[in-house]
């Protein structure tokens, strides 16, 4: 027989609200991940552009591989727990991040492209590699922020 | 039916679900509802019950479609991974309602 009193009931409402509510340090964990995820794909799209075909092209894939395998292992180490909602929200960070890099190294292609049919030395602008950087890591920053904060969606 | 003819709804009390009630089990539930995975290890600790127990618990709550485990590895340690199903959730919400309505009662 499932009789409780309202005391009762109050009480397993406070313990399943307390339990429930518990994962601060797990969120902390994933954001700082997820951070760390977009910061690198944004930090690798300027710099491989900024040092297209110089020496340091091969140092700049090894960091970038370094930092991501890094990353996904001590996400997968120092978490027990994926919050609620937390790894959609890191889903979808990633794939607008993903898609967005495709769109900055297409048109940065693109660019490239259009200096040489006009003779010029092809070049890149620093501040426009460093905006793209910025743009392309921004969803998963974003998606970080909403994984910290435990936002319901 | 009550004295005035008229049809009243049944006690909140008929709408706790026998499976969440037991107190492990309710805990359980509580600690998956706040995420959408949780190695069992967490669960254990969190719960404050030891692995046998908890794994019986989750036992009969994979057998009434609440829990799902998934077996896996992190690095060469062998991991297991528990989460509530749809159908949990929803039994949850449930159960956590009538709760509600037998507090406010």
């Amino acid at each position: 027989m499932n009789d409780l009193t309202p005391q009762q009931a109050r009480e397993r409402l406070a313990h399943a609200e307390a339990a429930t509510g518990r994962r601060d340090a797990e969120r902390r964990v994933h954001a700082w991940a997820t951070a760390g995820f977009g910061a690198a794909m944004g930090a690798y799209l300027s710099l491989s552009r900024a040092t297209d075909d110089t020496p340091f092209e091969q140092p700049v894939l090894v960091a970038y591989t370094l930092a991501i395998v890094g990353l996904a292992t001590w996400q997968t180490r120092a978490s027990r727990a994926w919050p609620r909602h937390a790894r959609r929200a890191g889903y979808v960070g990633l794939g607008v991040t993903f898609g967005l890099f495709l769109v900055a190294v297409i048109g940065l292609n693109i660019r490239e492209a259009e200096q040489k049919m006009d003779g010029l030395a092809p070049s890149e602008n620093p501040w426009l590699l460093a905006l793209a950087g910025v743009v392309v890591a921004a969803p998963m920053l974003l998606a970080a922020v909403r994984i910290r904060r435990g936002d319901p969606r | 039916m009550s004295a005035d003819g008229t049809t009243r709804p049944p006690h909140a009390r008929h709408r706790l679900d026998d499976v969440l009630h037991a107190p492990v089990r309710f805990s359980i539930a509580a600690t998956l509802a706040g995420v959408d995975e949780a190695e069992f290890a967490l669960v254990r600790d969190e719960v404050e019950v030891s692995d046998s127990v908890l794994s019986k618990q989750v036992s009969a709550l994979e057998q009434a479609g609440y829990v799902k485990v998934r077996k896996g590895y992190v690095g060469k340690r062998p991991r297991t991974w528990l989460s509530l199903t749809r159908a949990g959730r929803d039994a949850w919400q449930a159960h956590l309602a009538a709760l509600r309505d037998i507090a406010g009662a």
